[in-house]
């Protein structure tokens, strides 16, 4: 059993998880560079066993294929699509990386659920907010990484963090700052830097929960307001307590909420789709 | 499934006319084309009654999602417009 966090430093509590695949990281890295080829793409998939048979299962299934006869790393990049196919090999990459907990108190399916609807959520608004939509996936989809690292690193912690919040109905980055002496968000943005991500990810997973207080970025404003209609729109499991929406964070993004209302069905439709195609 | 509104290109240009059935693999083929949302006709079966029992459940729902958040005039009116959009697909 692992002793609890408070024992152990963060570079240890990070030690203790799994790396994440090299073909993931190298997609993060080149994520805003247009110039990647798919030869390269293919290349950096292949490497990983596992990873190219779920991305040819993918490929294979009926939301992409009707005749499920595509065999090749580069038949499936073709098919689904040399954007599309990056979020799609990070989000599978990652999913895998991270074993399923046994543990009961924590919804293992619904915080990838949740953190798959921030992804596509962030994705679709970024497209009119002049923010790369594919850095704003791949952010939206660690936003809470920092969570599973405390479920896999210190289960018995993150436990007592969920039952401190719930007791003194404060949100769950509070309790832990009082029973672990850090949250889920810094010790996110520390793994994030132990992977060599590019600083924009590490900062938006620092600073995405609380936007007024750290110095602001339109990625960090992004995800946060899409953290927060994913979470009231009830998308994947979330916290009992929903973090307020940031009116500073939507002033920046020059958004009112009546600009958002009409993204409700396609945030939906989107994330019952990448829910789908993940299976 | 039954489209009911055409679905359209970036240009406007009509893909599918409105009330044309649409398979999985025609979807599919949309998606490709960039199609985010398509709004489509779902036979609805319920009774009067156990769309008002519905529309209660969900508006308890809403309601307890956002009983312990903040309280700000930003969550009371994104906690209206959720309730709004919510009780929409149900009319």
């Amino acid at each position: 059993m692992n002793p609890p966090l408070a024992t152990i430093s963060f570079t240890e509590a990070i030690d203790r998880l799994p790396s994440m695949p090299s073909a993931v990281v190298e997609i993060i890295r080149c994520i805003e560079d247009e110039n990647v080829e798919i030869e390269t793409l293919a290349e950096w998939v292949s490497h990983d066993i596992g990873l190219s048979a779920s991305l040819l299962r993918v490929a294979n299934s009926a939301q992409f294929s009707e005749h499920g006869s595509v065999s090749t790393l580069h038949d499936a990049i073709m098919l689904v699509g040399f954007k599309q196919i990056r979020s799609l090999v990070c989000a599978v990459g990652l999913i895998r990386t991270f074993p399923a907990t046994t543990e009961t108190f924590f919804d293992y399916n619904g915080f990838w659920r949740h953190s798959l609807s921030v992804a596509v959520c962030a994705r679709l608004l970024a497209k009119d907010l002049r923010v790369n939509p594919d850095t704003a996936f791949i952010c939206g989809l660690l936003h809470d990484i920092g969570k599973l690292a405390l479920v896999l690193a210190a289960p018995a912690d993150f436990r007592d963090s969920l039952a401190y919040a719930d007791a003194h109905h404060c949100a769950l980055a509070q309790a832990e700052q009082v029973t672990l002496g850090l949250n889920h968000s810094q010790l996110g943005a520390r793994l994030a830097r132990k992977w060599a991500l590019p600083a924009i990810i590490c900062e938006t997973i620092a600073t995405c929960h609380s936007p007024d207080a750290a110095p602001a970025t339109p990625m960090s404003d992004l995800v946060h307001v899409s953290q927060v209609l994913c979470a009231t729109l009830g998308l994947g499991a979330n916290e009992r307590i929903v973090t307020p929406l940031s009116d500073l964070a939507m002033a920046r993004l020059n958004l009112t909420l009546f600009h958002l209302k009409p993204y409700f069905a396609a945030i939906e439709f989107e994330y019952e789709n990448a829910v789908r195609i993940l299976n | 499934m039954i489209l009911a509104a055409a679905v359209t290109d970036s240009l406007g240009q009509t893909l599918v006319a409105e009330g044309s059935e649409i398979s999985a693999g025609g979807l599919a083929g949309l998606r490709r084309h960039g199609v985010a949302a398509i709004t489509y006709l779902e036979e609805d079966t319920r009774t009067e009654e156990e769309l008002l029992a519905e529309r209660n459940r969900v508006t308890q729902q809403i309601m307890e999602r956002f009983a312990h958040s903040e309280k700000s005039s930003s969550m009371a009116f994104l906690q209206q417009i959720i309730l709004e959009y919510r009780l929409e697909r149900l009319s």
